[in-house]
């Protein structure tokens, strides 16, 4: 086991993780992730801040919910350190206790704060037994027109919404090689959380019929490939 | 489990994906070169409960221990999963490697409670193995039952080659030992297999190896071996030395939420009291403690290996633990540093103190439960629960005065001997506790005080001294719930009972025998499982299945069962002698109480099975 025993600092100092989610990661949810950062980090012992009260747990502060079942290369975990710590050694002590499909990339000191991110990038792959150029045309030409109506739950009970003000830009493509329609969207956020891309795709099976074959033979995957701040530019 | 493209499609459509993806921290995974017997150890329900289960945690790691076994776990899908699974064609698949289960060596049941039964046959028929032990050939799995129902596992026992009695620490490993000898000296089938389990080994039941005759009453005549060397009666197994039965000592992590996430730390085995009703605190005798001194390691170890911020001090009444102070004031050593609380799921409220309100975090801030389990001392003496009112009051007023405010007490309704007297008694008592929060001049005057009272209906259980007793009718059962309900007029008390018709499904799989496998096989057949959950009880469907399979529920559920009779488990010997149930049940009927075996031994016939016990004598 890595021991921290650094000297003290004067004050918290902020320490950002970047980590990967991917594989069958992707089905647990936000809830369980912080579950299972919050045991690593106390299994590792790593000097941080915890929270007040009757019932003190690392203070940990996250990116945006990734929505279950959606993958990223790239979130992030906010924590504060209380001693001086080598950061390569906080990574391998994290990875250590993390299982494959959840990783730490990288431990750094941030410039940025979690509140700038204010857009994301989410990549859907769509394999159909009907995908083909025609099909992603359709989707596109849906992607594009307005409104966009989904029956969303809301704080107010479940209604139909127009979510196209959520999104900054959408458009789909066929990768012939692998017969694939691929929808890019790029979302904002909104009150620091997204709209899931699975109302964009349960609204874009509903206007083409793409998706609606053997439900054992066809499937989709959805990626956060980038979180953006508010100049559009990759977030660190 | 294997995630290919397929599944995730079928993963993306059900609640809780989570509980199907495995890959959980500190979860086996071995290289199937080197193993010779591959194990699939079911819990068969869904997976949060199942991942609580501290027998399986033990057994998962003590076959683990063994080189060449490799043991994975096995849920039962929720419908909702199951119906993806039929529709795709997929088979059900052991968590750690993906593999079908049908295509394991063994394939192992945990059976905690009846109402699981039909989730046993669920889960063998969405792995394509045949539901009956006498259909499956020599390609299917050994299927092996074990846990608290197997000590009357009769109505499954047509479904299960073989079940493991008792303690499974030591059996388990050389039942598996027994298989990969056979297996590679080239002397296994199934059913020679099998029979050296049954005549070699000690502690496995075998079904099959008896032939059952029933007189023309219905009542069972005969349990008969089918040869001289099978065992008349199967001895249950017991570990003798706590301090040396292995121990995990790491736990396998779920990520999604399960009903006890937190270290458990079983604190001995057995229960000193012997309440008349209970099950478990006869079956797990004699009673054997461990030590602080290895508990307190274990708690570190498990610990440091898991991350988790409880440990739970498991155990029938933890109370009675001899070396209860210096156990806890071990643990408070570093737990305090490592904000770690220490919580205990058992109090009885004699042992409820000021000092242990202070050093049990839980206690302090948690709910407070207490079992008085009957609302009389004429009845609480008949039950044999040594617990006074006296007792209770000042427990509660411990908890008062520390700024508690509300108190939940759990009683049992449908008792025998219970009079509508002893029902009056629970709402009288109810009404005393709220009073004495009024009266405590310590208590916390922001709020007012909730006195919820839970109801369970009383269940004859195998192996206790009411086994033979008939339960209440249906129609006696609803008008005693609805006349306490009528009693219950103080508006701080809150009143909730079960499902009487739940508890009459229960009682007739408890004292059932196998003439309720047809019934089981039916109610398969139509779908019914999930018992135990509310959202799918079906009594209706229930008893169109009796009806259908000529069962008759009053003759297992309400019949008082003769005290000559053959019961369908006096197949099974738990230690805990016949005689001495009846003795029991004479002066449960004269409301004699029996003292605990701290205070002196009672000659249960447990200490016939050994084991390092202080009390026995
Ligand atoms: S033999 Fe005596 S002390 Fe031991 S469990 Fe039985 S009654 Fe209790």
């Amino acid at each position: 086991m890595i021991s921290f025993d650094g000297p003290v600092l004067e004050k918290p100092r902020l320490l950002r993780v970047c980590f990967r989610k991917t594989g069958v990661l992707q089905y647990i949810s936000h809830l369980d992730l912080m579950r299972t950062m919050t045991r690593v980090m106390v299994r590792a012992h790593l000097p941080i801040k915890y929270t007040g009260g009757f019932h003190p747990i690392p203070h940990l502060v996250f990116s945006a919910p990734l929505p279950v079942g959606a993958q990223s290369p790239r979130e992030f975990v906010d924590i504060e350190v209380l001693r001086e710590v080598d950061i390569e050694a906080v990574r391998e002590a994290l990875n250590s206790g993390l299982p494959d499909d959840l990783r730490a990339e990288k431990v750094y000191y941030p410039t940025t704060k979690l509140g700038y991110i204010a857009s994301a990038v989410y990549e859907v792959s769509i394999h159909a037994e009907n995908a083909s150029q025609e099909m992603a045309d359709a989707c596109h030409a849906a992607l594009v027109a307005r409104p966009i109506t989904v029956y969303k739950r809301t704080k107010a009970g479940s209604r139909d919404v127009d979510v196209s003000p959520a999104i900054i830009e959408a458009s789909a493509s066929y990768l012939s090689e692998v017969n694939e329609v691929l929808l890019t969207l790029h979302l904002r956020a909104e009150g620091g959380s997204f709209l899931n891309p699975d109302y964009i795709v349960k609204y874009i099976k509903e206007r083409t019929g793409i998706l609606t074959g053997d439900t054992a033979k066809e499937w989709y995957t959805v990626v956060r490939s980038h979180l953006c701040d508010k100049e559009g530019r990759d977030f660190s | 489990m294997r995630i290919n493209n397929e599944m995730s499609g079928i993963l993306r459509s059900v609640t809780k994906p989570g509980r199907y993806t495995g890959g959980e921290f500190n979860q086996v995974v071995k290289n199937k070169a080197d193993i010779r017997c591959r194990f699939a150890f079911a819990f068969p329900d869904v997976y949060e409960i199942g991942m609580s289960n501290l027998g399986i945690r033990i057994l998962y790691h003590v076959l683990n221990e063994m080189p060449d076994v490799w043991c994975e776990r096995v849920y039962t899908p929720w419908p909702d999963m199951q119906e993806r699974m039929r529709e795709a064609g997929v088979p059900l698949t052991a968590h750690e490697s993906g593999d079908p289960v049908r295509d394991f060596d063994i394939l192992g049941f945990t059976l905690q409670y009846e109402l699981c039964y039909t989730n046993v046959l669920a889960t063998l028929k969405l792995s394509d193995i045949p539901l009956r032990a006498e259909a499956r050939g020599e390609e299917d799995p050994i299927v092996i039952g074990g846990g608290p129902c197997s000590y009357n596992a009769e109505p499954i026992a047509p479904f299960i080659d073989v079940f493991s009695i008792g303690e499974g620490e030591e059996a388990l490993p050389e039942f598996c030992r027994l298989y990969t000898e056979m297996k590679e000296n080239g002397t296994y089938t199934r059913s020679a297999f099998l029979y050296a389990v049954a005549t070699q080994l000690k502690g496995f039941y075998v079904p099959s190896l008896y032939d059952v005759t029933y007189h023309e009453d219905g009542t069972v005549a005969a349990y008969t071996p089918k040869t001289p060397e099978v065992p008349k009666k199967i001895v249950k197994r017991i570990i003798a030395d706590m301090d040396k039965a292995p121990y995990p000592d790491k736990l396998v992590l779920p990520y999604i939420e399960t009903v006890h996430d937190r270290v458990v730390l079983e604190v001995y085995r057995g229960c000193i009291r012997g309440c008349r009703f209970c099950q478990a605190g006869m079956v797990y005798r004699p009673i054997r403690e461990k030590s602080p001194e290895l508990l307190c390691k274990q708690a570190r170890c498990l610990y440091d290996s898991t991350g988790y911020d409880e440990i739970s001090l498991i155990s029938l009444s933890i109370s009675d633990y001899s070396r209860l102070d210096e156990l806890t004031n071990g643990l408070l050593t570093w737990t305090d540093d490592e904000r770690v609380s220490i919580s205990l799921p058992s109090l009885r409220v004699d042992s409820f103190t000021e000092e242990l309100m202070e050093k049990i975090s839980t206690v302090r801030t948690g709910g407070l439960t207490f079992a008085p389990e009957a609302g009389t001392q004429r009845l609480r003496d008949a039950i044999n629960k040594n617990v006074c009112e006296e007792d209770l009051l000042r427990a509660v007023n411990i908890a008062f005065a520390a700024g508690k405010s509300s108190v939940k007490l759990y009683f049992m309704l449908g008792l025998p001997t219970e009079e509508l007297s002893d029902l009056d008694g629970i709402a009288e008592l109810a009404d005393k506790v709220v009073k004495a929060f009024y009266d405590n001049p310590k208590r916390n005057r922001a709020k007012g005080v909730t006195v919820t009272i839970s109801v369970a209906c009383f269940i004859p259980k195998p192996f206790t001294p009411f086994q033979w007793e008939g339960q209440d009718s249906m129609e006696k059962l609803l008008e005693k719930q609805q006349y306490l309900k009528e009693k219950i007029t103080n508006r701080r008390v809150r009143y909730n009972y079960h499902d009487a018709r739940v508890s009459q499904i229960e009682a007739v799989f408890a004292r059932g025998d196998r003439r309720l496998a047809d019934a089981l096989e039916l109610a398969c057949e139509e779908g019914i499982m999930f018992d135990a959950w509310d959202e799918y009880f079906n009594y209706d469907k229930w008893v169109d299945v009796f009806t259908r399979t000529g069962v008759d529920i009053a003759f297992y559920a309400n019949r008082t069962f003769g005290r000559d009779e053959v019961l369908p488990w006096d197949i099974i010997d738990c230690g805990v002698s016949r005689a001495y149930l009846w003795h029991e049940r004479e002066r449960a009927y004269r409301h004699e109480t029996t003292p605990s075996c701290a205070e002196h031994c009672n000659g249960c016939g447990a200490n016939c099975l050994g084991g390092d016990t202080r009390w026995c004598k």
